[in-house]
């Protein structure tokens, strides 16, 4: 290649969607620009089907999402697809964009995503809703699926929070429930035939989706409602509409491709590494962990195929760090083969490892120390909750013997700081069990000045609490668990820093919990039903974006937007729901039965504890994929 | 064994800053396969240098980063082994072995010479097939600055500069006020001739018809560093003009040290 003239060199080679001067104001330009190492280029003149690809949070956030890479990945192997990626504007540049009518662009084209024939948005977490509003506002798309004409993209949702669609059923076109990865072919397949064939129309189009597994249109079911506001009958208007939608799960994960060759950011992702998924799915059963639920069967990726990956993965982008992606690393058959064969691999290569979610034990110490500064890091216990009530309640099978032992041996091991993650709010939670975290605490560093002598001790030890308040989730056991106003939550959080500070250990100690109201509004859109899609509008239209950052959280635009819709929070989060009520999500079937999960309720406040899959089936339903632990 | 990479940055890639072009970098080159040498300590880093960081919005055709490796490496091999794996906008220009008694780019750099432009809308580009097109009409035109000719600006170098004993300026720093004469940091400063050294007709290349283009060679390095930008700002009010923000463009020609001569020869 030649080397650029000063002329050349002061044109842009790629055409930009943003102009010179907006690129130069805003924070970060380089999110906007696409032209990334690794990112998909391909002709639309060749392709059939323009896709964009969103996740409606900022890009470093959005970047750092696997299931978006993999789908990119898997799409754009299509040789009829081009499917690009959108994030949500950072605030600087969505206020340029509205004020200048500049239409939102997927990065690769910088084109227009409202010419494009799908928009999919992942939906990871409940706040991001207005977010989900302002990405189809910046695209110049009518924000109500019924408004959006044929020649609009048709709007697909994704992600964990697609396990309750309802509150933004106004807004789709489409959900798809489970693996992304499986049908996409044959949904992709029949647009292209209908497009073709000239048989399409939007509606033609989504009555046959929805015979596809998976596929559910929200406009196509009708809601009645009971005088008490509960659900009387939730059934689909055509006979052609299937009444239960069943999640999609891949029974083989080696046999599905991964992408090896990811995009690779300029502007540094929150998650700056490789990403090695070694499973999928959680054999322990938490009661309050959607993502233990919905994503069984607990199915592992065989060793061979992991090396085979991070090694591509380390050709392919040069990365200095891999870590490992699953909800218990700790769980993989093969773990000390794969983290041997890793350390081998990547200390030749001046690769670091980061090795979330491990159990703390001899073994996983002893990794850590291979592959760790012992001074500057820190070890994580999650026990959830301070008692073993609670944790018993839970499900969460961690014991005081567990944690002084994985703590004494962390000690020995030269590591002083240690972070504590635990719940507040759970059901059955008496002020005895929310004292009993700093009790925990306390007697955590009083085993240090046990177990460490004065003179190989490093300062004071260090015990990070940390607290979030319990939110129930869809197909949880908890579903059928009441949330508490604001002012108890507060109240607890007090009552455990009140606490603590009285304790002998006080001085090692810290603590810090998340905003209370957040949580409030994230447990009514778990559990929130279509009637909420006003008020996410309504608070959207007041200015609400970007509510999972708390500096742009504003609980009281909320609170108005509940009473200009008349409809109470309460209602949603306050009530206790009985046995038999239908829940807005009941009509997906995730393969775990309702009576499974009502079976376990019972057994949560009975205190009652259930074995992890491996130990012994539960009978949670997931047997029928005949797949992973459950055909072992 | 200690390298010098030669490399322009140029196109969108204007609008990645330097910490992100060093982590491209550092990917780039572990992909390529180049032998990196690392720090010791607890956290090794790979011992990579940069000339001199590239302001956000700043084109160029001569950076200058420095490796070091753990064992000799084809020049040839490297530089073709590293386009490989560079982007729109990013190229390896060179691949030269450095002697051992070289000081590092960062503290060998002494002189940068620079184009300073007034941009003009709308921009060129190439498209995705590699068309040349003139891109939608949004965008204001700098129509100001059109009225004030070469010959004004030329004429005004020679007072504010050429036939000037000082420039003393005020630059402001986080603590204090500092007074500066720029006189001795400024090597050069003139118009170019846009009719000879550049495209005369942007209608056929499709590149840009630049209406004046300024050439300065600056003090640059940790002790006496003078940015583009802050010439500019001094020469053009004197004039009695302000320009825009982001008005005006900046293109980094190359970056300079001095041999043995005292000489400045390109890094």
């Amino acid at each position: 290649m030649m080397e650029p003239s000063f002329l050349e060199s002061i044109c842009n080679t790629r055409k930009l969607a943003l102009r010179d001067d907006i690129l130069l104001s805003v924070e970060k330009a380089a999110r906007y620009i696409g032209n990334e190492f690794g990112a998909v280029m391909k002709d639309k003149n060749e392709v059939a089907i323009r896709y964009a690809m969103c996740f409606p949070d900022v890009y470093e956030i959005g970047m750092s999402h696997l299931g978006i890479q993999i789908l990119y990945d898997m799409f754009n192997r299509r040789p009829d697809v081009w499917c690009e990626r959108v994030y949500s504007p950072w605030t600087d540049a969505a206020e340029v964009m509205k004020r200048e009518g500049t239409p939102l662009f997927a990065l690769e084209s910088q084109e227009p995503i409202r010419t494009f024939d799908f928009l999919g948005m992942t939906l990871q977490y409940e706040m991001c809703y207005t977010n989900v509003l302002q990405v189809l506002d910046l695209a110049q798309l009518p924000l109500l699926a019924k408004d959006r004409g044929e020649d609009d993209p048709i709007v697909i949702g994704g992600g964990p929070c697609t396990y309750n669609p309802e509150p933004l059923a106004d807004f789709f076109d489409l959900f798809f429930i489970g693996e992304g990865e499986a049908h996409y072919d044959e949904f992709f397949d029949l647009y292209r035939k209908m497009r073709t064939e000239n048989t399409y129309s939007k509606d033609a189009f989504l009555h046959a989706a929805a015979q596809i597994p998976g596929f559910y249109v929200p406009a196509f079911y009708e809601t009645t409602y009971h005088a008490d506001g509960t659900i009387a009958s939730f059934v689909p208007k055509f006979s052609d509409i299937p009444a239960t939608v069943k999640r999609q799960v891949i029974t083989v994960l080696d046999a599905s491709p991964y992408p090896t060759k990811p995009v690779l950011p300029f502007v540094q992702a929150t998650q700056d590494r490789m990403v090695l998924e070694i499973m999928r799915g959680c054999i322990r059963g938490c009661r309050f962990c959607q993502a233990g639920m919905i994503y069984r069967p607990n199915r592992e990726k065989s060793l061979d195929i992991l090396k085979k990956y991070a090694l591509e993965l380390i050709e392919a982008t040069g990365h200095h760090e891999i870590s490992l992606s699953s909800l218990s690393s700790s769980d993989y058959t093969r773990l000390p083969e794969l983290i041997d064969f890793l350390i081998d691999e990547c200390g030749k290569r001046h690769i670091n490892i980061s090795l979330p979610s491990l159990r703390i034990d001899a073994f996983s110490l002893d990794v850590m120390k291979k592959v760790q500064d012992v001074k500057k890091t820190s070890i994580t216990f999650a026990p959830e909750a301070g008692s073993q009530k609670m944790r018993n309640i839970i499900n969460k099978g961690l014991t005081e013997e567990d944690i002084f032992g994985g703590a004494a041996l962390a000690f020995e091991g030269g590591w002083n700081k240690i972070k504590l993650y635990f719940m507040l709010g759970l059901p059955e939670e008496t002020d005895e069990d929310v004292t009993a975290i700093p009790r925990l605490a306390n007697e955590i560093a009083a085993l240090y000045y046990d177990t460490v002598p004065k003179e190989k001790r490093n300062g004071r030890c260090n015990i990070n609490i940390s607290t979030s308040f319990f939110v129930p989730k869809p197909f949880t056991p908890l579903q059928w668990a009441r949330m508490y106003p604001q002012e108890e939550y507060l109240r607890r959080a007090h009552l455990l820093k009140e606490t603590m500070q009285g304790l002998l250990n006080h001085k090692s100690l810290s603590y810090q919990y998340h905003q209370a109201d957040a949580t409030i509004l994230e447990g009514v859109f778990a559990r929130g039903d279509r009637r909420l899609g006003r008020v996410i509008l309504t608070a959207y239209k007041a200015g609400a974006t970007f509510d999972a950052w708390s500096e742009y959280f504003d609980m009281n635009r909320w609170m108005d937007a509940f009473k200009e819709c008349g409809i109470d929070p309460d209602f949603y989060i306050m009530r206790d729901r009985g046995e038999d009520e239908i829940f807005p999500w009941d009509f997906i079937d995730t393969g775990i039965t309702k009576r499974f999960l009502l079976r376990e309720w019972q057994q949560a406040k009975e205190g009652v504890v259930t074995p992890n899959c491996r130990s012994r089936c539960s009978g949670c339903g997931c047997s029928a994929f005949e797949s992973g632990v459950c055909v072992r | 064994m200690r390298y010098r990479i030669r490399f322009a940055k140029y196109g969108v890639m204007r609008y990645v800053g330097h910490l992100d072009l060093m982590r491209f970098f550092q990917k780039a080159l572990n992909r390529a396969k180049v032998p990196l040498s690392y720090s010791k300590g607890y956290h090794p880093h790979p011992l990579i240098s940069f000339a001199a960081p590239l302001s956000v919005g700043v084109t160029s055709g001569g950076e200058y980063m420095d490796i070091v490796t753990e064992e000799p490496i084809d020049a040839k091999n490297t530089l073709d082994a590293l386009n490989a794996q560079m982007v729109d906008g990013m190229l390896i220009v060179s691949v030269k072995e450095l002697s051992d008694k070289a000081k590092n780019a960062m503290a060998a750099v002494e002189a940068a010479a620079y184009y300073v432009y007034f941009k003009e809308y709308p921009f060129v580009r190439n498209d995705i097939s590699g068309n040349m097109s003139i891109l939608s009409e949004d965008g204001s035109s700098p129509a100001e600055l059109k009225k004030y000719d070469t010959d004004a600006f030329r004429e005004q170098i020679r007072t504010f500069y050429t036939n000037a004993d000082s420039i003393y300026i005020t630059k402001q720093t986080k603590k204090s006020e500092r007074k500066i004469d720029l006189k001795p940091l400024i090597y050069d400063f003139h118009v170019e001739d846009t009719t000879s050294s550049f495209s005369e007709n942007a209608e056929q290349t499709g590149l840009p018809d630049i209406n004046v283009v300024f050439y300065m060679l600056l003090s640059t390095g940790s002790t006496d560093n003078i940015k583009p930008e802050l010439v500019m700002e001094h020469f053009l009010s004197s004039m009695g003009i302000t320009p825009d923000a982001y008005q005006l463009g900046i293109h980094r020609v190359d970056m300079y040290r001095r041999d043995e001569k005292n000489e400045l020869v390109s890094l």
